[in-house]
């Protein structure tokens, strides 16, 4: 085969790879993970948490106001509610019902999603203490709000200064399963930035937000 | 006013006699040329390539490359743990207050740990000896702990062993001992590990603990014990002393306390005002030492001499005292031109009676004792230094080790343990020893690296790294410093303390051990806190902590007539005086096996990974050597090749060479720097760095001298030294006018009180290109260092390159000037021959406000930011190098391949706050902008204003002189400002106009004579 001919075959490749890959999949510019809403190991509910019971984002996320990074909370800050809380109060009603048809004593009713937390935390629903011959793995999330390694963001400036969570996040409150809400690109944060220092962004007035480079860079 | 003369300044000899190659090597900024890509292609044959193919291949992987990148990367993971500990927040760093055990000085720290690791060790101000200095060798002591290659468990007879079978083993052994057990080990600061080993001891009859330090300052304690009845090492306190003789100790770089002494000595010469006096500093010396390179009156003279005239300026200051002096003879060794020496000493001292000190680093009791004898003519014992509180930071005694030696060659040990000390490398007759050693029934190592002596122990216990257990160290009487573990154990290691704990059934909790002892030993010495948690907790949290010393009971002085050993012979014409000494980074080669020191440029020769015999440029001359032609150095029963290396302001009788090379271990390094084509190892296969010259030492039967005589010669053969001291030269091009001013300033300090702008040059007449500047509305960055604190100690380029994760290149790049370092020590001489004068220049990037190398960045990598930081933007960088070509001050480094660790263990000492870069990328000084960053969220989140000194930069943080301030200067309260506008103020290529904002303080020397110039210019 001539050069001509692998230029040609490689080309029609090219073409038609890319026509059905992008109709495929909803196509990004490299790096942009806009939309991105991973199966997570438990099927934490934000909206549940967040939005009906209202529990404070810093409850969980901790390092948010101290730290560069807001940090995923350890298996132990779940355990503060779910300790006592083990399934939903629907399931807790049905099991009461079935009890007293059945005539029997109550059994404590365990969440099928939290008994994955009860598994890593080494806690023993039947008699609800913790077995410390029990205790598992860490839970392995998967990480959906991801920047490259030469970007330093810092959660604690941005929380500091006012920012609200959902500036970035979204609505996560109504979010069943946490998507990546914005696109996390250089110029969707310089552009925040300008508009908070050119006073356009109206529960920002006052920031003066830096745009040089080592703000993010070094 | 003076005669006023133009001094020149050059950094090497080639600088100086402006040689063709050196000119060369000015022209281009990256001096290998690489080669051709169309060479490259046609060098391959029958590999025809049209330029159109190489285009269309390169175009299709570029779009095949963007095609595969537009997916979904890889799935990361976010693990948190199930319990987070108290106190910890991941992303942010908590420190800890402990003790560096880099030697034996013991100075106060703080490691920054993150996510369970320590990452950078920083001074620990509030320590009442070294006030928040810490030294290259500190700096550099995190990367020993993240060693791969540090045992990891207890080896009997070589085989990987558990504990258990150990201990069992070594007990079993030990039931049918019952005299003659050992202990050798370095000096053990350590109050709580000396009382196990007594404790140890004592159930064998005639055992003893033997300390052994391999660069001993043993002839000190005993002169001490010869004269005042008790063998202590004096506190010296420099700062205390208004004229400071030094009879070659290097007190700034290796001699004792280094860092302490470097905080007390620059803290005696800072100019406050132009009303202030500095100290004044006579050294004597036969090398080019950092401490002789600071002196205000510098003469080099052979250790006889050195000798000689510290006798006499004893005979005449007993004179002048009425106080008696025995009848040493030296008059033979003394020279004409040494009587003006002798009598400047003798004024100096006499008219600074009790504000005075003088020092001494031959290892000779003799002349120690005549030491101690001025320094009680002069009534200097109580004031600046101390026998009352005396340093317990080194206890070696030579002589016992001697004994100990034959009684192993004897056979009269029994059980030998050895700890903390190497002594089948460092003893000068090290063969004789590893014989005796092998016919020991028991002998053991504490050690952690298989390495000369544990190598041949029995069993090796591995013992943690300093940041990995719990100790105490008393470094001076009363004053103690405490460690505290900082990382879990990496491997599975046991303190000294604990194991013999473990043998004695007191217990293997070591910690718990550890706290009865300091609750029973050293809270009743105090009673400032009344409940021991309390007093637990403050000096753990402290790192130190200050009790009641114990008295020393002291005879009165009285000399005891023993001369000087043959220290004081002159030395033949045809033979040389040998001069062992300790450099910098490698002190006495206990780090050997840490690439970030033996990269390390020394401060005063700038060479990398290789010791070398170093000559006067006139012996050189006179044998016809040049640097790198490699000689051969006899001595009575030694012999050694080594390169040769012209050292500037040596004595011409007098060859020096640095101790702590050629480890067993430093093999590891053959493979250090990048793997590519045309690169070469560091070291050939099997070969270590350097060349152990313990083998020298001298005064067997008396103490340890580390001079011999030797006679030398040529070998025909050459290799190359890795010399960095013309790399990076400041030029100004021919085109635009050849001149420049001086780089480094100095002036006298007669000339500075007249005139504080005195050996500056300030006004010039400048052209604006444009007519209005930036304006720096909230911050704006600045820098300055003080030439005359300085003392070219390095540690601001070891902590430069912890903080900023900058790589190691090994010795094959340093030849074609890639080493990485952010910051460089440039070492300027002037004068000639005898009088030889040593500029420290700290030059990192100069954050010009008008910087050049940002006009011809093509892809904006390099940016102004307006807090007046010249930004570099790795991720942006495509790597043109046109920034670097046109940096008049050449601190910009390109990274020519990822610098990868094949240790990946190293890299856990990588700052997680930088990016590592990769090949490909341009970098320099970010003047540590993630601390800048890092300090304004902090108060933020504080609701705090930023204050001045809330940033310090890693260089400044642990300065031992004080010399770096880092600042805002648009604030004009802070000691920046003052700073910039003291009169002593200037900047690097000022005339240029490129406006840094990194700026230099002159240099004041406490002499008479004057240097400054008086140039007119346009």
């Amino acid at each position: 085969m001539t050069e001509r001919n692998i230029t040609i075959v490689l080309l029609i490749a090219l073409v038609t790879g890319t026509i059905i890959y992008a109709s495929s999949v909803d196509l990004n510019l490299p790096g942009n993970n806009q939309g991105y809403a991973p199966e997570q190991p438990i099927a934490f509910s934000h909206r549940l948490h967040s939005g009906n019971l209202q529990i404070d984002c810093q409850y969980c996320h901790t390092g948010a106001d101290k730290s560069r990074h807001a940090g995923i909370p350890p298996a132990s800050v779940c355990m503060n509610c779910h300790r006592f809380v083990t399934s939903s109060w629907d399931d807790v009603k049905i099991e009461e019902q079935k009890a007293q048809e059945e005539n029997r004593d109550l059994k404590i009713p365990v969440s099928e999603e939290l008994a994955k937390l009860y598994t890593a935390v080494g806690f023993d629903t039947e008699k609800m203490q913790y077995d410390p011959d029990k205790i598992g793995k860490p839970l392995e999330w998967v990480r959906v709000h991801s920047l490259p390694a030469y970007v330093y963001f810092d959660h604690r400036r941005h929380v500091n200064s006012d920012v609200a969570c959902q500036q970035c996040h979204g609505p996560i409150e109504t979010m069943e399963k946490v998507s990546q809400e914005s696109s996390l690109s250089m110029g969707w944060c310089v552009n925040c930035h300008r508009d908070a220092k050119n006073g356009i962004l109206a529960d920002l007035k006052g920031k003066n937000p830096s745009t040089n480079c080592t703000v993010c860079h070094y | 006013m003076s005669e006023k003369k133009n001094k020149i300044y050059w950094k090497g000899l080639e600088e100086k006699e402006k040689t063709p190659e050196f000119i060369n090597s000015l022209e281009s900024e990256f001096p290998a040329k690489p080669e051709e890509i169309g060479e490259i292609l046609q060098a391959t044959p029958g590999s025809e390539v049209s330029r159109r193919s190489f285009l269309k291949a390169a175009g299709f992987t570029m779009a095949g490359t963007m095609f595969a990148s537009c997916a979904r990367g890889p799935v990361e993971k976010s693990i948190p743990v199930l319990v987070q500990p108290e106190e910890v927040t991941p992303g942010r760093a908590y420190w800890y207050a402990t003790t560096c055990a880099g030697c034996n000085a013991g100075c106060g720290i703080l490691t920054k740990n993150r996510d369970g690791r320590p990452i950078k060790i920083e001074g620990n101000p509030a320590h009442p000896l070294s006030k928040g200095g810490v030294c290259a060798v500190g700096q550099a002591m995190v990367l020993g702990l993240y060693d791969s290659q540090r045992l990891q468990a207890p080896l009997a007879s070589g085989q990987s062993a558990i504990w258990e079978e150990v201990d069992s083993a070594i007990n079993k052994k030990m039931v049918d001992i019952s005299d003659n057990v050992y202990f050798l080990t370095g000096t053990i600061t350590s109050p709580s590990t000396r009382a196990a080993i007594q404790k140890f001891l004592n159930k064998f009859r005639s055992s003893k603990h033997i300390e052994y330090d391999p660069v001993s300052y043993s002839a000190i304690l005993d002169a001490h014990e010869k004269n005042f009845g008790r063998r202590v090492l004096p506190h010296y306190k420099f700062n205390q002393a208004d004229v400071i003789v030094s009879f070659d100790a290097d007190f700034l770089g290796t001699w004792i306390s280094p860092v302490e002494f470097s905080k007390d000595y620059t803290s005696g010469r800072k100019l406050e005002d132009n009303t202030s006096n500095i100290s004044k500093h006579i050294h004597l010396e036969g090398r080019m030492s950092i401490t002789g390179s600071n002196a205000d009156s510098r003469s080099r003279v052979t250790p006889a001499e050195t000798g000689a005239i510290l006798i006499s300026v004893a005979k005449k200051l007993a004179k002048k005292s009425g106080l008696r002096f025995p009848n040493w003879q030296i008059s033979s060794i003394l020279k004409e031109n040494h009587q003006k020496i002798i009598d400047e000493i003798v004024d100096e001292l006499w008219q600074a009676r009790g504000k005075s000190l003088v020092v001494c680093g031959l290892n000779d009791t003799g002349l120690q004792q005549a030491v101690n004898f001025i320094n009680n003519a002069l009534d200097n014992y109580g004031k600046t230094l101390d026998i009352q509180r005396p340093s317990q930071q080194w206890r070696g005694d030579d002589r016992q080790v001697q004994e100990l030696v034959a009684k192993m060659k004897a056979g009269k040990v029994n059980a030998l343990f050895v700890a903390d000390v190497n002594p089948a490398y460092s003893l000068p007759d090290a063969e004789e020893f590893n014989s005796a050693f092998k016919q020991i029934p028991l002998t053991v190592s504490f050690s952690d690296h298989l390495e000369e002596t544990s190598g041949l122990a029995q069993y090796i216990l591995p013992v943690p790294h300093f940041l990995e257990s719990w100790n105490d160290a008393e470094i001076a009487s009363g004053v103690f410093s405490v460690s505290q573990p900082t990382v879990m154990g990496l491997g599975n290691t046991r303190s000294l303390r604990q194991t013999l704990n473990i043998w004695q059934g007191t217990g293997d909790d070591d910690l718990e051990n550890f706290k009865t002892y300091w609750q029973e030993s050293i809270f009743p010495r105090q009673n400032k806190i009344t409940s021991f948690q309390n007093f637990w907790d403050q000096s753990v949290h402290d790192g130190y902590a200050e009790v009641r010393p114990k008295p020393v009971s002291l005879s009165a002085f009285r000399m005891v007539n023993s001369a000087p050993s043959k220290i004081l012979t002159d030395v033949a014409a045809d033979s040389y005086s040998l001069v062992l000494y300790q450099k910098a980074g490698m002190l006495d080669g206990r780090h050997a096996h840490n690439a970030w020191l033996h990269e390390l440029s020394d401060p005063i020769t700038k060479a990398t990974w290789d010791n070398y015999a170093s000559m006067s440029p006139a012996t050189a001359e006179k044998l016809g050597l040049e640097n790198g032609d490699v000689i051969n150095v006899t001595a009575e029963g030694a012999a050694l090749e080594l390169p040769t290396h012209i050292q500037p302001g040596q004595h011409d009788q007098v060859i020096a060479v640095a101790l702590g090379y050629g480890r067993m271990g430093t093999e590891r390094f053959a493979d250090v720097g990048p793997n590519w084509l045309e690169g070469k190892p560091t070291i050939a296969q099997g070969q270590t760095v350097g060349e152990n010259s313990y083998i020298f030492i001298a005064g067997a039967g008396t103490g340890y001298q580390f001079n011999n005589v030797v006679k030398i010669a040529a070998t025909g053969k050459h290799i190359n030294l890795a010399l960095t001291q013309t790399h990076h030269t400041i030029t100004v091009p021919e085109q635009l006018g050849g001149h420049r001013r001086d780089l480094v300033r100095e002036t006298t300090i007669s000339e500075y009180q007249e005139d504080p702008a005195s050996g500056n040059h300030k006004e010039h007449h400048v052209l604006q290109l444009w007519d209005k500047d930036h304006k720096y509305e909230g911050h704006h960055w600045a820098m300055t260092i003080d030439l005359n604190s300085c003392t070219g100690c390095s540690a601001c380029v070891v902590s430069c390159q912890a903080e900023n994760n900058v790589p190691v290149v090994g010795k094959d790049e340093v030849f074609r000037r890639r080493e990485m370092a952010w910051l460089r020590l440039d070492r300027y001489y002037s004068g000639e021959d005898e009088n030889i004068d040593v500029l420290y220049q700290p030059v990192m990037c100069q954050h010009c406000d008008h910087a050049p190398c940002e006009g011809v960045c093509p892809v904006l990598a390099t940016v102004h930011s307006d807090e007046g930081l010249n930004q570099q933007i790795y991720n942006r960088c495509v790597g043109t190098r046109y920034c670097a070509n046109n940096c008049p001050y050449k601190v910009r480094r390109f990274n020519w391949f990822d610098y990868y660790r094949k240790d990946k263990k190293e890299n856990l000492a990588l700052n997680p706050d930088i990016t590592t870069r990769s090949r490909g990328v341009m970098e320099k000084c970010s003047l540590c902008v993630q601390r800048i960053q890092e300090a304004k969220a902090e108060a933020k989140r504080l609701g705090q204003p930023l204050a001045d000194g809330d940033i310090k930069v890693a260089c400044e943080q642990s300065c031992p002189a004080d010399a770096i301030v880092f600042g805002d200067m648009n604030d004009p309260e802070s000691r920046i400002s003052k700073l910039i506008n003291d009169p002593r103020h200037y900047q690097l290529l000022e005339e240029m106009n490129f406006r840094p904002t990194v700026g230099y303080m002159t240099k004041v020397r406490n002499r008479d004579e004057d240097h400054s110039e008086d140039e007119k210019h346009g």
